[in-house]
């Protein structure tokens, strides 16, 4: 019987190809300067996500329904987003606990600070104090009302953690974005004042981050940690929240159900409360395939957020032939693609001139068809490239811009002054999930007499490694950091930051980060970053970007009102606006 | 006397069944110790890609007890494992282990059952249909459908399967799995097909065992003599060679259920279902100690108890098999 199945499904199925590739760019098109221009028609080749419902006063948006989307796993720790940035958590999250903290990013455009639960900010004459004004119709889902305490009980719990007894709790994973923060104070009725240890202009776009999410009601929480139950998760306490969902059901493995929250208190353009859907459900599919068969026999409304899950060009194949036009496909620019030194460890590749040689040698746009499944581009690491909203950390000249047999000679060129013409071995720290990549990188660098040693490892160990001086080079992880100030973590120095890429102790790169945060203006900050980037792939080459991926979701078309960012898969996953035209 | 001798061999079983679970529970303690990798690392990363700082790391680890000595690590858990919260909790979601137990165990306990019991109702007569009619085309067609049984990967079988019936049903099994006693249907439509699967591997080998041991079997004298008594064939297949061919049978059906359990891992992560398999790969992975301790404890103990079970299932099947032998017996497993 199976056999039979097996045989008849072979036949019957057909192949068709992809038409229009997003990554078909010409080599010669790669050299134009003003190809930032002529990527905005070629990208992307599935009609885009529909931002226009809300924009679009005359759509009618409707009520009800429940959203049914996948989750490639269960929410780790307890659903707790102060221990992990994980997007099986967040996928979800967003619903439970909101877009943002007191500020979030901007559905329109995610590059610009929009109020969330404060309606307005202001700083001091020097930037080094920060007095938010918080909403008076904000409310927890057992209906407490939201309050300046608990932004402070949140913001020291994060920073500091918490010591009860002979009991710890650890501060968030994310203290280090807040350790500027000195003091919070509150003022009564409605206001909390942050201080910071250094000006900062720009301290609300760090605060903008959507993984900052406040997911610890005070009321709730605090008794029961100075009872010593320091590690209370808001699972512990039924996912009690601030965002447009509330919590119904979880079974772990199966699903998460979340409802309206009737008391929400954002309200579209005409003034109706959202969100507009009854609910969603989330169901844990760990399986990409399963996760395809599932949507495309219609028992899902949208695809899972996280790498592994996105889809290719091949899988993009059996969507379009089952639901033709009712399937879109939201793109996302997502995390970059590269090859990182550790230039602690001696090698060959503490010699500058190999570093070059090697980023000259790569033919990076190779790497799109050959890792990313087709979507993605060739791209400076760290630069968001919202082609439709805002260009203010984009129109950045490419490096290396030559054709690829010019470059690839020069590296042979920088081979042999270095002394190693014959080539050398190198080892790679290699993610068990990510071998493709890999294997390109190993691949290419055999033209050059490199041999790349993959030492594949799984996540486990990949975690530790990253941090050590264990390994020669590695490729980083899949993060996306849209606003420089957030780099300082993956690029800054390794005593300083072990999380760092490139292992190195380069103290021209803290005068760069210092540099950002003196900044007065935004073009200022742009142009420092520009400066920055190019010191670290360019001028030191600590770092090789290779390609950034683009993460394409699938959605069946009756979903509206989708807000998709245009990076950072993290970004707008409240689905607030969503509505079912069904 | 019998009696005394049968609960005397009973009482050392079972001392020796917890001696062995303690010796293999050290054993998983030490090798998850020794495995490199940090699950703190992966919990404040969120999965690899986020970074914090190494003070945060070691407040973690503090905060999860991961800093204690290792005689104290094991200590706790094995106190825990005696006092019924099976290990704690999970150092990934602070969810307990018992519940997760719970949870899990029933949904990879019905599935290995149902395949268990549709592989003795298919596999038995199968295997004697297939030695009573020995190189006929009913001994091919059977030998037909259990050698790819046997070859192939089920995971592999699984998505040639689902991936044929979107192409030409556009159906797939539901994807959030119920219990049957919430919605039987919802239940019947999820299990099915793992079921038929691990049925079908499973079954596989013992249509083959059965089949060897039948055609052995029935060239003994005792059936010869039952032939020139003019018994039936039949007769002769069910009373006779199928009953002294059990033996060698249930052996290999008690030495199945380790396969039958690795078999669930990736069927699990496949069709959904929320069993032990797929919640120990994903534990292993990101070194959930904890979880991963309880869970291959769990698992050791219930396949050393099944041992035990199908020892004491000989005595009754064959009762030429005495105390002393029936060590000899099980541990050479014919």
């Amino acid at each position: 019987m199976f056999t039979t199945i097996l045989i008849t499904g072979l036949i019957l199925g057909h192949y068709n190809p992809v038409l229009s590739p997003i990554s078909d760019v010409s080599e010669k098109d790669s050299i134009d300067s003003e190809r930032q221009e002529k990527d905005i028609e070629n990208f992307p080749p599935f009609p885009d996500v529909q931002d226009d419902d809300i924009e679009n006063t005359s759509i009618q948006q409707k009520r009800g329904g429940i959203l049914i989307l996948a989750n490639r796993g269960d929410p780790p720790a307890g659903f707790d987003t102060m221990r992990t940035s994980s997007i099986a958590l967040h996928h979800v999250a967003g619903a439970l606990f909101g877009p943002g903290n007191l500020v979030m990013r901007c559905r329109e455009n995610m590059y610009l600070v929009c109020p969330y639960l404060a309606r307005s900010w202001f700083p001091n004459p020097s930037f080094s104090e920060w007095t938010f004004i918080l909403r008076n119709d904000v409310f927890w889902h057992d209906d407490t009302q939201f309050t300046p305490d608990d932004v402070k009980f949140w913001l020291n719990l994060a920073i500091s953690g918490l010591n009860v007894g002979d009991k710890i709790r650890a501060p968030a994973y994310f203290e280090g974005d807040l350790e500027e923060i000195e003091k919070v104070e509150v003022l009564p009725p409605d206001q909390v004042r942050i201080t910071l240890k250094n000006p900062n202009r720009f301290f609300p776009d760090i605060l903008a981050n959507p993984r900052l999410k406040i997911a610890h009601p005070r009321h709730l929480m605090e008794p029961r940690m100075n009872n010593g139950d320091v590690s209370i998760s808001p699972l512990d306490i039924e996912l009690i929240g601030l965002g447009p969902f509330k919590f119904k059901n979880y079974e772990p493995g199966t699903i998460i159900q979340v409802l309206r929250f009737e008391n929400y208190f954002e309200k579209d353009d005409r003034g109706n409360q959202l969100p507009y859907l009854d609910g969603i459900d989330y169901v844990i599919i760990s399986d990409p395939v399963a996760m395809d068969i599932a949507f495309r026999t219609g028992r899902l409304d949208g695809g899972a957020r996280g790498f592994g899950h996105y889809l290719s060009e091949e899988r993009i194949v059996g969507y379009t032939r089952d639901l033709g036009d009712d399937v879109s496909f939201a793109q996302i620019e997502g995390g970059t693609i590269r090859l990182a030194f550790n230039v602690l460890k001696s090698g060959p590749w503490q010699d500058m001139r190999i570093r070059r040689a090697i980023a000259l040698w790569i033919d990076k746009e190779s790497a799109i068809p050959a890792v990313l499944g087709g979507f993605g581009w060739t791209t400076p690491d760290i630069s968001p490239n919202n082609l439709f909203k805002d260009k203010r950390f984009v129109i950045w000249p490419k490096f290396d811009l030559e054709p690829l047999d010019e470059r690839r000679a020069k590296a042979k060129k920088l081979m042999e002054e270095a002394g190693y013409s014959n080539g050398f071995s190198m080892g790679h720290l290699c993610r068990a999930r990510h071998t493709q990549a890999c294997q390109f990188l190993k691949d290419q660098l055999l033209g050059l007499g490199i041999d790349l040693q993959l030492h594949i490892i799984d996540e486990g160990e990949w975690n530790r490694a990253r941090v050590s001086l264990d390994f020669d080079t590695q490729p980083g992880a899949l993060s996306v950091l849209p606003i420089p100030e957030g780099t300082e973590g993956v690029y800054g120095r390794f005593s300083i930051s072990p999380d760092a890429y490139s292992k190195h102790e380069d103290e021209e790169v803290d005068r760069f980060y210092r540099l950002l945060r003196d900044a007065t203006t935004t073009e200022g900050r742009i142009d420092i970053w520009r400066q920055l980037q190019k010191y670290l792939f360019l001028d030191k080459t600590y770092i090789i970007p290779i390609a950034e991926a683009t993460y394409v979701v699938p959605y069946r078309t009756h979903v509206k009102g989708l807000t998709i960012p245009s990076e950072d898969g993290h970004t707008n996953t409240d689905f607030a606006t969503v509505w079912l035209d069904k | 006397m019998r009696q005394f001798r049968i609960g005397n061999y009973l009482f050392w079983r079972v001392v020796s069944l917890i001696l062995t679970t303690f010796i293999a529970s050290v054993i998983i303690f030490i090798v998850m110790r020794m495995l490199p990798g940090d699950i703190v690392s992966w919990i404040l990363s969120g999965g690899g890609e986020a970074v914090h700082s190494t003070e945060v790391r070691e407040a973690l680890r503090q905060e999860l007890g991961l800093n204690d000595h290792l005689v104290v690590q094991y200590g706790r858990w094995l106190w825990s494992m005696v006092n019924g919260e099976f290990g704690g909790k999970s150092l990934v979601n602070g969810q307990p282990i018992a519940s997760i137990v719970f949870r899990q165990f029933p949904v990879t306990f019905l599935l290995v059952t149902y395949a268990i019991i549709l592989s003795v109702i298919v596999s038995v007569p199968l295997g004697v249909l297939a030695a009573s009619r020995r190189n006929q085309w009913q001994d091919f067609l059977v030998r037909l459908i259990t050698i790819p049984g046997q070859a192939l990967p089920n995971f592999c079988s699984a998505l040639f399967i689902l991936l044929g019936l979107i192409i030409i049903f556009r159906w797939s099994p539901p994807i959030v799995y119920t219990n049957p006693w919430e919605d039987l249907l919802n239940h019947i439509q999820i299990i099915l097909l793992p079921v038929l699967l691990l049925t079908w591997e499973h079954s596989s080998h013992i249509v083959r065992v059965t089949r060897a041991y039948i055609l052995v079997v029935v060239n003994e004298n005792y059936i010869l003599y039952a032939r020139a008594k003019g018994l039936p064939q039949g007769h002769i297949l069910l009373r006779h060679a199928l009953r002294n061919a059990l033996v060698p049978i249930v052996t290999i059906m008690g030495l199945q259920l380790g396969w039958l359990l690795s078999g669930t891992l990736i069927l699990e992560a496949i069709f959904g279902l929320p069993g032990l398999g797929g919640g120990l790969v994903q534990a292993a992975l990101v070194r959930d100690y904890t979880v991963v301790q309880s869970l291959v404890t769990l698992l050791v103990f219930v396949m050393l108890s099944v041992n035990l079970i199908i020892d004491l299932i000989y005595r009754i099947s064959d009762p030429r098999i005495s105390l002393s032998n029936q060590l000899t017996h099980s541990y050479n497993g014919s």
